[in-house]
């Protein structure tokens, strides 16, 4: 059947404007009443994107949500139990049992023990994640480092001139200043498939946000090989900056090149989280001294 | 006449038919009296004309080569513009407040459509208008996703259900067989991605289990048995192939990566068989396009029969044989393949010159 063209103009125009109107709809709802929760970031929480590649045509500018989770210590002892996106992410929590009450079949792991690659890969699934900030998680986290870093110095005044133990008590105290000033203090503490049940668990909206979140299942270390699973990541994982608070963040370009991976400069970012759990900013400063 | 490419495909069968008839005259096998042949030519003059008026044919060799370079200069032109239009708005789009960013995507949007229209009202080639829908469509693929970028919007996948909507729009207001693909390309991802989230997956892994392109792939391919496409030239085709690019592209990636399947076999079993099932797909599609008189099917059939064939034989010997050896297989196999596929010609005789039986 062909149409006429005003029939196309109209049924074409109708598509588009419907179509915006939803989005943007969607967005004035996410945005209206309070807020699910809103969170006091700084710039070891929303992480500047690198100077590279089409960045730099780009002139919007997005801050990267940067969370961690706390792993096994099995897995990875000392300083190095917390782990970011993209290297491990296999929080100590999301255990066997966890993984059933998200509704992942992990039979399917556990009957192919023999053959590795069906073991290793199973799909994510999207669920609700509990993200704290700057709460017991990072403490205990905080605290595992310390012990570490006095254990090294300790070991270093019992042997001093030891070039090994002189090495682990640098990158101890190294580790630890950078736990305690840098790195940042989202950690990832619980998934649901039911967010008001994370929300009644952790009530506190200005520590605490509900966001969407991928979780993947994917087998133990042998020779169990005890199903365990991962934090994929964020649903959202960048959020917009908008153009009437770049100049509280940062210049119109983004600052954060290789080599000054380690200096980002300091800010203070209000992020909120609204009906629909997505998230924006809602307002930003520099701080009045630098963290 | 319906449509553009029926009206060439026409004057393309008067032309030969002229050009056999000269020869025929010239063997003295016929001979046309005086009036006959004043009244064919006089017909098939007037037929020509009429043809070149309504939709700007190609009346000879010379304007079909020329068109051909017209229809890849829109192509190349619209993509070069739907780029310059993403790249101006990545460059200013961040100095400007949400409002003015969500108001600039949708008149974009809105702006390319209704000149899409216009010049289709005007453009009696066709070639300004495939472009302006092309950048229409580019328009709206960006309205949508610097929207999300914009507003920090969670990724759903009726963003591709809605493109695919104004894709086939566009396609069969404006004839055009990119934006048709276009559109059976964001319909399969959606068809994809809603198999994959109906067995709990995320739906942005749809590529993690091919086996969620099978349904998308059978409905395609047997479109056009349920809606009629004569008045398009060209779209049952690509619905057609499409259908089987997503059925034997899965089945190639699950013939080596068996890890990927629903299956609950061992890796080694579901490779095996999508092998099997590759090879008797193809096949089938062969003999099947060559009974139904669909060349763009047998075509695709062979294509990955010889895929499948050839991956198959790399696995087998590759390793293990001297590499004279291996390739003088391969050519042998080649030959085995022409001397079948001549014997199915011969034994299908009124294959349609040209275009396909729809």
């Amino acid at each position: 059947m062909k149409w006429s063209r005003s029939r196309a103009l109209l049924t074409g125009a109708a598509l588009i404007l419907a179509t915006n109107i939803v989005v943007l709809g969607g967005v004035a709802y996410n945005r209206s009443g309070e807020p699910e929760s809103t969170l006091k970031l700084t710039q070891r929480e929303l992480a500047l994107p690198y100077a590279w590649g089409l960045t730099k045509e780009n002139s919007g500018l997005a801050l990267h949500i940067a969370w961690r989770v706390v792993e096994q210590e099995s897995d990875r002892p000392g300083i190095y139990m917390a782990s970011y996106y993209g290297d491990g992410a296999a929080p100590y929590w999301l255990n066997e049992a966890k993984l059933i009450a998200l509704g992942i079949d992990v039979s399917r792991l556990r009957r192919s023990a023999n053959d590795k690659p069906r073991r290793e890969l199973l799909p994510s699934k999207e669920v609700f994640l509990a993200l704290e900030l700057d709460g017991p998680e990072y403490q205990k986290l905080l605290e595992q480092v310390r012990r570490y870093t006095a254990a090294a110095q300790n070991r270093l005044r019992g042997n001093p001139g030891d070039k090994e133990l002189e090495q682990r008590a640098k990158t101890a105290t190294e580790a630890l200043k950078q736990e305690e000033r840098e790195n940042s203090r989202l950690v990832v503490v619980d998934a649901g498939l039911e967010r008001d049940t994370l929300r009644t668990t952790y009530p506190d909206r200005t520590r605490y946000a509900i966001a969407r979140g991928r979780v993947q299942p994917q087998s133990g270390p042998k020779p169990m090989y005890t199903p365990r699973g991962r934090i994929v990541g964020l649903s959202v994982t960048d959020v917009n900056v908008p153009a009437s608070l770049r100049s509280e963040v940062g210049d119109a370009r983004p600052l954060r090149t290789h080599e000054t991976v380690n200096t980002p400069p300091p800010y203070d970012v209000t992020v909120s989280y609204g009906r629909r759990l997505e998230p924006w900013i809602a307002a930003a400063s520099k701080p009045v001294r630098s963290e | 006449m319906a449509s553009r490419t029926s009206a060439q495909q026409r004057a393309d069968e008067i032309r030969v038919f002229r050009l056999e008839l000269a020869r025929l005259e010239h063997e003295g096998a016929l001979e046309l009296t005086g009036a006959q042949r004043e009244r064919l030519t006089q017909h098939q003059s007037a037929m020509l004309a009429e043809y070149a008026a309504s939709f700007d044919i190609d009346r000879d060799l010379q304007s079909k080569q020329l068109s051909l370079g017209m229809r890849v200069a829109s192509f190349l032109g619209a993509l070069a513009l739907a780029a310059s239009v993403f790249f101006l708005f990545y460059q200013f789009w961040g100095l400007l407040s949400e409002p003015l960013q969500a108001g600039i995507l949708l008149a974009a949007a809105l702006g390319t459509f209704i000149l899409t229209i216009w010049a289709r009202g005007r453009d009696e080639t066709g070639y300004f208008t495939n472009l302006c829908a092309m950048v229409a469509f580019a328009c709206f693929v960006l309205n949508l996703t610097m929207l999300g970028r914009a507003f920090n919007i969670t990724p759903s996948d009726n963003a591709l259900i809605v493109w695919a909507a104004l894709a086939f729009l566009l396609a069969y207001t404006c004839d055009s067989r990119l934006l048709l693909a276009s559109g059976v390309l964001c319909v399969m991802g959606f068809v994809a991605a809603r198999v994959g989230a109906w067995r709990g997956m995320y739906w942005l892994d749809l590529g993690e289990r091919p086996e969620n392109f099978f349904p998308a792939a059978m409905l395609f391919f047997f479109l056009p048995q349920f809606v009629n496409q004569d008045r398009f030239g060209g779209f049952a085709s690509i619905y057609r192939v499409f259908g089987l690019l997503a059925l034997f592209l899965s089945m190639l990636v699950l013939g080596f990566w068996g890890h990927l399947s629903y299956l609950d076999f061992s890796t080694n079993t579901i490779e095996s068989v999508y092998q099997v099932l590759g090879f008797a797909f193809s096949a089938a599609a062969v003999w099947f396009g060559a009974r139904r008189h669909w060349p763009a099917v047998v075509n695709t059939g062979v294509t990955f029969f010889v895929i499948f064939l050839y991956t198959k034989l790399f696995d087998w010997w590759w390793e293990t044989m001297p590499k004279y050896l291996f390739f003088l297989v391969l050519g042998l196999t080649a030959l085995l393949i022409l001397l079948i596929l001549r014997r199915l010609r011969k034994s299908v005789p009124d294959m349609t010159v040209g275009g396909e039986r729809t």
